[in-house]
């Protein structure tokens, strides 16, 4: 009885206060509290607007002090000499093609595991499980040389493989998490039906699981995208040679203290193109990532 | 019920049955492969590594704890990289944390337009590191940097922000929270959680904004908070890559971080065997911090939750 009576006063009370706060009001507390979100905005903005800005200014320009975000003469020869630079080409297609192999094989191998995780039943599955999740408070580097001595005696310096093999083992045990903790979702009847069709459990993967897992999969594609495009100490440790180096390399490469005056135009016009793809994709799925986010606490491995 | 056949075997006996268990594992093959090959392997072999002298073209020469020796009593870059990494994960974690909690505050108003702030905020997460470390290194630019030319249109003295030693670190750790907005997202997703009823029922008792998020929102969110502290402190032992392509360690050493120390080692002078037990004691130290803040934590979670206020 008294829940009863409880639950029609909530439904009263909360609802039209809730409407009233997303009315656009300006008084003096949300004029303040737009200009803190503004002044942030700015905070967070003002660097990306001046890598743009920059990589469109002439030499002399970026080399005197200014604060004007916008040139003089947008210098679109910048670009140009860019695009005309084959080894920036080569760098572009490298990336991608490490990305793509890359992620082939990370996303397959992880939702193959996750399936395993989520739906099989198996003697020794939470110990597994919790080996590998352990392996998320292990630092990066501890394992850095023991790899390097293990690729260098394979004979991978100065190749893809390093970089694009160890995702085929289901590399990213965050990810591996997220994805079984999706799956675990799935009504069971549905692989049960499956199975009394006569399905074995890799169709059951195939037909069942795989399809219905799409969100979550697109949310690890996302986060495991931005954080391969993005990486630099692979490449940097183990292409070692110009013809295979991905972006990263190239952009850093830009960088020569040696160079006098630093030509800040050319670095930026290269961010710019690297930095674009990952924007875009951010721009359209940013849903996504932020689940993804929220969920692993940004592990990105 | 009693249709079913006397022989029907027993659902849980079968559940945990050896064929299922071999499918298990032959599903969780690539996983357990690449655990023992890119993992476990490595990391027994680089204990070895660390009591051996190995420049990797010569195979290793074993030297007991000869590395470990030399790093604790005459390596003073050891000690000044852990100087550098500590105290700049302490000033992240202050600054970080408060920055970060007060934009998930501001960004779980509800009020217009809060999506086009939120994509605002959380852009510079996907800017790529190589390209965020340059681009501050030019904004920090002691003569032509516009970070200075503000400074200097509003009166202000130029600071030498990165060519100091006094404010390079410092320096990174604001380059930090530029690019650190997954704890901002951490703590949406947190602030979103508490329910709205406490927030409502600290209203009806006359409590203010103010002290609504000292009584009801930091104690309900101390859980998300203790993770991004713990992340945070750890995350600051990754820290690489601005250091390598900003400063290079400098000046005079003040932003040679850990990892870059590791870095050079390995890499530049080949001493493979000492990078690993550096590695080994990197390792070490996260254990333990960890092991202290989930300590520590217990008695912080349980005094916020407390309601003693």
């Amino acid at each position: 009885m008294s829940t009863l009576q409880h639950t029609p006063d909530l439904s009263v009370n909360v609802r039209p206060g809730r409407r009233a706060r997303y009315r656009l009001n300006l008084d003096a507390r949300s004029i303040v509290f737009y200009a803190i979100l503004i002044a942030f905005s700015l905070f967070f903005l003002f660097p990306l607007v001046w890598m743009a800005g920059t990589s469109l200014k002439s030499i002399e320009e970026v080399g005197r002090p200014q604060l004007s975000l916008l040139p003089e003469v947008p210098q679109w020869s910048n670009y140009g000499n860019l695009f005309a630079d084959p080894s920036f080409y080569r760098a572009y297609v490298n990336s991608i093609f490490v990305v793509v192999v890359t992620l082939v094989g990370t996303v397959g191998s992880i939702s193959f595991v996750a399936y395993a995780f989520a739906r099989l039943e198996w003697r020794g599955r939470n110990l597994v499980f919790a080996l590998m999740l352990g392996t998320l408070m292990l630092p990066a580097q501890a394992t850095l040389v023991p790899q390097y001595v293990l690729f260098y005696n394979l004979g991978w310096i100065r190749t893809f493989n390093p970089i694009t093999i160890p995702g085929f083992f289901a590399g990213g045990a965050a990810m591996i998490f997220l994805l079984r903790q999706f799956m675990v979702g799935i009504p069971k009847e549905l692989d049960e039906a499956a199975m009394i069709d006569g399905a074995n459990p890799l169709q059951t993967w195939w037909y069942i699981i795989l399809p219905l897992s799409r969100p979550a999969i697109a949310t690890i594609t996302v986060f495991l995208f931005v954080g391969l495009w993005n990486n630099l100490i692979n490449p940097l440790l183990y292409l070692q040679k110009a013809e295979l180096f991905t972006m990263p390399v190239f952009v850093a490469g830009k960088f020569n203290l040696q160079e006098s005056p630093i030509p800040w135009q050319t670095i930026m016009a290269a961010s710019v193109t690297f930095v674009l793809p990952v924007l875009v994709i951010f721009m359209f799925t940013q849903r996504f990532f932020v689940q993804g986010i929220a969920a692993t606490g940004g592990k990105e491995g | 019920m009693t249709a079913i056949p006397a022989n029907f075997p027993a659902p849980k006996r079968r559940r945990h049955s050896w064929r299922k268990t071999i499918e298990g594992y032959l599903f969780i093959g690539p996983v357990v492969l690449g655990l023992i090959i890119w993992t476990f392997g490595p990391m027994i072999a680089s204990a070895y590594y660390s009591l051996t002298d190995y420049r990797i073209v010569q195979p290793p020469e074993f030297i007991g704890f000869g590395n470990y020796i030399e790093l604790f009593t005459t390596d003073r870059l050891f000690i000044q990289s852990l100087s550098v990494t500590v105290r700049y994960g302490l000033m992240f974690m202050v600054l970080g944390q408060i920055v970060s909690l007060l934009l998930a505050v501001l960004l779980t108003q509800k009020v217009r337009g809060m999506a086009i702030f939120r994509t605002f905020f959380y852009m510079p997460i996907i800017v790529p590191y190589v390209a965020s470390a340059l681009l501050w290194r030019y904004l920090y630019n002691k003569d032509f940097g516009p970070i200075n030319a503000v400074l200097q249109a509003i009166g202000l003295d130029p600071i030498n922000w990165l060519g100091s030693p006094e404010s390079s670190l410092f320096s990174m750790v604001i380059m930090s929270v530029w690019t650190g907005a997954v704890t901002t997202i951490i703590y949406v997703a947190g602030l979103q959680q508490i329910p709205e009823d406490l927030h409502d029922a600290a209203k009806i008792d006359g409590a203010n904004a103010v002290q609504r998020f000292f009584a009801v929102t930091i104690p309900m969110l101390s859980p998300t908070i203790f993770f991004n502290v713990v992340t945070g402190f750890i995350g600051s032992f990754q820290f690489f890559v601005p250091a390598f392509l900003m400063t290079d360690g400098g000046p005079i050493k003040s932003t040679y971080f850990y990892n870059l120390n590791i870095y050079e080692k390995a890499f530049r002078w080949l001493e493979m065997g000492y990078a690993s037990a550096m590695a080994w004691v990197l390792f070490i130290i996260i254990m333990a911090i960890t092991v202290v803040l989930f300590r520590v934590s217990n008695r912080w979670v349980y005094y916020e939750g407390s309601n003693e206020r």
